[in-house]
């Protein structure tokens, strides 16, 4: 749990501090993974598969997002 | 306690790869310590029993995202005029080194291999690490459908959306 809020930190910590939009987005993800160890662990901790399950719905979210900016950023750059 | 070690090693591998993305002047670095990163955390899925969460991780993130962070980066870099790159002879003694590390690991393995103990029946593991993905399987194809479902179709949302919205470029 710990890990997981320092990782949640850390990605909150880019967001605010990075200008590049790129670094931002990876923070992003960053913060996605700290949900995905928190809910990992949960499930570990009372063997139970729900958080898995969880993770990987949240793993085809940040999937989705990826390819929505991978559609949408070099559009917005080449101006 | 080789459990802890091991969470507590891959801890400040994970801790220590998020902090260098963030703070990387590089953008192309900062993506390949994301690459790192994603690896350490799907070593912490293994390691937490979710075997199947750890290959998806390899997949899906390390795979597929980084590949299309990595295309953006590119793409924006090709404005810039080109940096003048440093000899690579400099940094062959790195390349050495690292494939004097995975020669060794490979001939450790080789050795180890031959006398790793078998698991003996006092080996206890829970039902959710031994049957991960029928698990995983019967959750998502029974309670979960209708959120399993949806993501579907939010895929096939983001995935129209991202060809229209790079169509209109064009």
């Amino acid at each position: 749990m710990l890990l997981s809020a320092a990782l949640f930190i850390i990605g909150v910590t880019g967001v605010m501090l990075r200008r590049n939009i790129i670094i931002i987005f990876m923070s992003i993800e960053l913060i996605l993974n700290a949900v995905n160890i928190n809910l990992i662990a949960f499930s570990y901790k009372l063997q139970n598969g729900v958080g898995q399950v969880f993770a990987i719905f949240v793993i085809a979210v940040a999937a989705a997002e990826a390819a929505g900016r991978a559609g949408y950023h070099p559009r917005v750059l080449s101006q | 306690m080789l459990h802890a070690i091991a969470f507590y090693v891959l801890s400040f591998f994970i801790l220590g790869f998020a902090v260098l993305v963030i703070s990387t002047r590089n953008t192309v670095h900062s993506v390949l310590y994301l690459v790192l990163n994603f690896l350490a955390i799907a070593a912490l899925y293994v390691l937490l029993t979710a075997q199947f969460l750890a290959v998806i991780q390899v997949l899906v993130y390390a795979g597929g995202i980084v590949v299309l962070y990595l295309f953006v980066v590119m793409l924006v870099n090709l404005k810039r005029p080109p940096e003048d790159h440093s000899a690579p002879q400099r940094h062959a003694w790195i390349g050495f080194a690292l494939a004097g590390v995975v020669l060794a690991e490979l001939g450790g393995i080789l050795v180890m291999g031959r006398v790793a103990p078998q698991p003996g029946p006092n080996m206890e593991m829970s039902d959710l690490a031994l049957h991960n993905v029928e698990r995983i399987g019967m959750l998502l194809y029974t309670d979960y459908l209708i959120p399993f479902e949806l993501a579907s179709m939010l895929l096939l949302v983001a995935m129209v959306g991202a060809i229209i919205l790079a169509k209109r470029e064009l």
